[in-house]
């Protein structure tokens, strides 16, 4: 689908004053033409375009079955199936399998709800065809093509400059090189790289995979590559179960050497031991968690980029904005010019009209001064030109008028427009500046230099130090209705907002109280300000400041690295090509979906609606899929220690181990597994848990060690309650004697396992037996634990040969009821003491 | 002279039928020990790691058994007779931990008598009949426990104690 252009620099009406003199060749105006698209489409000669919103089929596939785990745990399977112990394998193998199924479906789902929502957002590119600029898809442009580039747009193929008007492209994202790039005729553009100023058109030489982008495989949109806290800490905890596991492994070989045990027992316990140290199913029901979660923000016209955007929404401490097109509609319209010293009003609105004919590419600003305007009275020709840059606040056009020196006809030169703090060269031009300013009014500045000619110093155009104040243009931006709200959202849930904007500071801060920031003077900061500031002040600013004005991208990128150094969580909302910087530093990158090409590109969430209010709806959902995630972590923790200190428990009394694979199979899929992938779902809902260490780990910890404990306790009752209430009849042997009471004591013991992760699964879900008002209230988790244990123990008990028990006998059962519930009695108790609140502070006293 | 403040001693008065209950897993506990006590004067050995099993035709030379078994199994058995113990003085006392726990320890207790009095499960230490008197004098505990008047005179002393 093509769409023309009007505005377009190269559209007819614009030709004679846009079009770059050294853009003469009619072949570049016109572009190709249909039949040599088609030639071109029929020979293949297209840039077939790779679309990656999300991973690839074969990415989901591979990260989710070759894993450190599943390969480690995978060999061990394979040897007890070797050593002709199938059954085992084939319950051990159930995890693996669930894990591999449940993780691939739903990342599979997710990528195909996701890649559907992402072609509101495909990208675009401008050509020049038949004489006509038209937007077309990156994906149908064809070798040879003529591309335009403006601000903001980024270059989809590799090519040839055929045309500049002071071209300048970052190439930033690809080499590093934080300069721009000054693009002359000839000169290569890569793909990849984005229009910072100026304009121009380039002919598309590599497409497709011949193109540097698709080369070096990660393009702009994967620069970055960071986890959110929660990743960091569940990683962290990840990580020492799995050097815990090292050691456990080494001691259970050491132990199983010295104890004669064999080698078929040995791989089995193996087995048994990695499933229990390393949280496998947390790492999916994460990683399932993530990818439902990006589909369910992407449902509130939020489109996720990075997966874990998801988690970050969550985390996020200060939230910097633009002012323009995020809190403002970016629909600027001139509503007043105001002419300064001798000029009266048709003089200055001739300046402007002449500026806005001759510059090559319009922003916002351009646009409404051309619409208010119009056309000026006499044709002029253009000398040269300095296209308006957001790092020097300034454009300038340089005119050769006809009749210089007749009356009423402009006698200038050189005509400037942009901030008045910059052009302005008398306070009294700058105080009547400031004064529309902080009435929240965009002021641009009009300055006229006799000098025939910008000077260029180290590639710096050179401001005239002559100037003349001319007048000022008053801008006047209507702010988005949602915004207030959206606002007010954000800081009652401890959100800090902070406007960083190239407008003037007075304006930004009369929009940001408009909006509801509380903003005062020692918490505004300029551009000339800041770079006075030393770095530990600077830092201070960053945090201090609620208002940063007439900054520059890079500063904004400083602004926001300080923040981060800080410990802050940073997310940055823009649209621009300014943002750019500044989002790369960014924890959380959010775009406007009509913002600059590049900012989408690099972005972690697009807005797909262009509004503030989806935030909050996204930052809800967000916190949902945190919540869950937090959940699934305390389920699998709790359970894993709680099998690890009971394996260490038994270990040390030198009692038989405790428990099977396929009894540990059973434990984990019905008490653990299901509920976890019930959450992630959105099926069960949890109660909410603020703090990972505290709420988490903490409680897994102390739940695990008294859960093992009742274990532990159970299979040593269990083992000698079975051995002293035998009527033996059989003669011991010393093969039987360990043998004669494992059967009940591991049932005991796996049953109270059970029975212990059902009353764990119920606290997460806000059910405590010991208030019997939440059995009534939340019947759902009520009745599905219910089931998920009975049908757990009817399986067991069923079928006592295959999982290796002998059905419990009365005092057997007496232990599984009694001792969960009582554990967990003790559980609330320490939690509730006082002793635990206090640990933490007694800790730390000196 | 300033008339000191008179003290309100704040008590809740323990209901008949707790105390009752409470002497009932007191003595019931006590019975237990001291039965355990017996057994594990009746043991050919008390030192927990030399000779266990004394079984003539298993043919195990004694010094590779190393654990008592019926020492640890008695000393296990004794160890949980102190629970009803421990429970009883905490009724007594009216602690609601006491009242939680003994709720625990009486369904444990109740549901599997039932099941091994109707031969659901094995229960090779008892009868049938003596099965259903042990399912019955723990319903009717978990009865007086689970009274409403009886919960809130558990709660009264909560509140007083905090």
């Amino acid at each position: 689908m093509a769409s023309q252009l009007s505005d377009s620099p190269l559209s007819p009406q614009n030709s004679t004053s846009a079009i770059p003199e050294n853009l003469d060749s009619e072949n570049l105006v016109q572009g190709l033409t249909t039949a040599e698209v088609a030639e071109r489409v029929a020979s293949g000669d297209v840039n077939v375009v790779v679309f990656r919103s999300t991973r690839t089929y074969k990415e989901i596939f591979k990260e989710n079955i070759f894993t450190l785990f599943h390969i480690s745990f995978g060999i061990i399977l394979a040897l007890l199936a070797v050593l002709g112990q199938l059954t085992d394998a084939f319950f051990s193998g159930i995890t693996i399998l669930s894990n591999i199924v449940v993780g691939v479906y739903q990342e599979v789902k997710a990528k195909r709800s996701l890649d559907k929502l992402a072609l509101l957002s495909v990208q675009q590119a401008t050509v020049r065809r038949d004489g006509v600029s038209l937007i077309i898809p990156l994906g149908e442009v064809v070798r040879d093509d003529v591309i335009e580039l403006k601000p903001g747009d980024r270059a989809p193929v590799d090519g040839e400059v055929i045309a500049s008007a002071s071209l300048e492209m970052d190439e930033s994202l690809l080499t590093g090189e934080s300069d721009s790039m000054p693009k002359q005729l000839g000169d290569t553009v890569l793909s990849g790289s984005f229009c910072i100023s100026g304009s121009g058109c380039f002919r598309a030489v590599k497409i497709g995979n011949e193109s540097y982008a698709a080369q070096i495989s990660q393009t702009s949109r994967a620069y970055k590559r960071s986890l959110t806290p929660l990743q960091k800490k569940i990683n962290a905890v990840v990580e020492i179960f799995v050097f815990a596991l090292l050691v456990a492994g080494f001691l259970h070989l050491i132990a199983s050497l010295n104890s004669g045990r064999t080698p078929v027992d040995t791989l089995r316990y193996a087995a048994v031991i990695i499933n229990s140290f390393v949280p496998a199913g947390l790492v999916l029901s994460i990683s399932v968690a993530l990818a439902l979660g990006a589909v369910e923000i992407s449902k509130k016209k939020t489109l996720i980029q990075k997966i874990n955007a998801v988690d970050s929404m969550n985390s996020v401490l200060i939230l910097c904005t633009d002012k323009t097109g995020t809190l403002t509609k970016n629909q600027l319209v001139v509503q007043d010019l105001i002419p300064l010293k001798n000029y009266d009003c048709d003089y200055l609105k001739e300046f402007i009209a002449i500026y806005v004919t001759l510059i090559a590419s319009h922003n916002s600003s351009a646009n409404a001064m051309a619409m208010f305007v119009g056309i000026p009275k006499k044709l002029y020709s253009k000398s040269s030109e300095i296209p308006f840059s957001s790092v020097r606040k300034w454009g300038s056009v340089t005119v050769q008028p006809d009749n210089q020196s007749e009356s009423g006809q402009v006698t200038a030169e050189t005509i400037i427009v942009g901030s008045p703090e910059i052009l302005f060269t008398s306070s009294e031009s700058k105080l009547k500046a400031q004064e529309y300013a902080s009435q929240g009014i965009r002021v641009l500045a009009v300055v006229t230099s006799k000098e025939a000619q910008i000077e260029i110093k180290d590639k710096e155009p050179q401001l005239p130090l002559v100037r003349e104040d001319c007048g000022l243009v008053l801008l006047q931006d209507e702010m988005r209705s949602d915004v207030t709200e959206t606002i007010a959202y954000l800081q009652a849930k401890g959100i800090e907002i902070k406007v960083i904007s190239g407008d003037s500071a007075d304006t930004v801060a009369a929009i940001a109280h408009q909006a509801g920031i509380d903003v005062t003077p020692e918490t505004m900061f300029t551009q000339s300000e800041l770079d006075s500031f030393d770095l530990g002040k600077f830092s201070h600013a960053a945090i201090k400041g609620r208002v940063f004005g007439r900054i520059t991208p890079d500063t904004k990128r400083q602004l926001i690295k300080a923040m981060v150094k800080r410990g802050r969580y940073v997310a940055m909302v823009g649209d621009g090509v300014n943002d750019v910087p500044a989002f790369k530093e960014a924890q959380l990158a959010i775009a406007m979906n009509d913002g600059a090409q590049i900012s989408k590109d690099v972005a972690d969430i697009i807005l797909l609606d262009n509004s503030l209010a989806t935030l909050p709806q996204a930052f809800q959902a967000g916190d949902e899929i945190k919540q869950k995630i937090l959940a699934s972590a305390l389920l699998y923790l709790t359970k894993n220690i709680m099998v690890i200190l009971t394996i260490s428990f038994v270990g040390f009394m030198q009692l038989p181990f405790p428990i099977e694979p396929r009894q540990l199979t059973i434990l984990t899929f019905f008490m653990v597994s299901v509920p976890t992938i019930l959450i992630a779902v959105g099926i069960l809902k949890v109660k909410r848990i603020h703090n990972f260490l505290k709420d988490v780990l903490g409680y897994s910890l102390l739940a695990g060690l008294i859960g093992a404990m009742a274990m532990t306790l159970g299979y040593i009752l269990a083992f000698f309650g079975g051995l002293g209430l035998l009527n033996i009849d059989i003669p011991i042997t010393l093969e039987n004697f360990m043998e004669i009471g494992r059967g009940q004591a591991q049932a005991v013991s796996i049953m109270i396992g059970v029975v212990y992760s059902l009353l764990v699964f119920w606290d997460a879900c806000h059910i405590s037996v010991w208030r019997p008002r939440t059995l009534l209230k939340f019947t759902f988790p009520v009745n599905l634990g219910l089931v998920l244990v009975i049908i757990s123990a009817m399986v067991m008990v069923a079928m006592p040969e295959l999982f290796q028990i002998v059905p419990p006998d009365r005092l057997g059962w007496s232990l599984i009821l009694f001792l969960p519930f009582t554990a967990n009695y003790l559980l609330r108790v320490i939690q509730c003491s006082s002793f635990l609140r206090q640990l933490p502070h007694a800790l730390t006293q000196p | 002279m300033v008339n000191p403040i008179p003290i309100v001693k704040r008590s809740v008065k323990r209901p008949l039928i707790i105390m009752g209950l409470s002497m009932g897993m007191t003595g019931f506990s006590l019975i237990l020990i001291y039965l355990r006590l017996q057994n594990l004067r009746s043991l050919p050995s008390l030192n927990p790691f030399i000779e266990t099993i004394h079984n003539q035709q298993s043919g195990i030379p004694l010094e590779e058994v190393t654990v008592n078994v019926a020492f640890f199994f008695n000393i296990a058995v004794l160890t949980t007779s102190l629970v009803p113990l421990i429970l009883g003085i905490g009724l007594w006392n009216l602690y609601p931990w006491a009242r939680a726990i003994s709720m625990c320890l009486l369904t444990s207790i109740l549901f599997p008598n039932l099941l091994a009095a109707i031969g659901v499960i094995s229960d090779r230490g008892a009868t049938g009949t003596a099965n259903l008197g042990i399912s019955l004098a723990s319903a009717i505990g978990l009865a007086i426990l689970s009274h409403p008047q009886i919960a809130a005179t558990f709660r009264k002393k909560r509140n007083i104690g905090s």
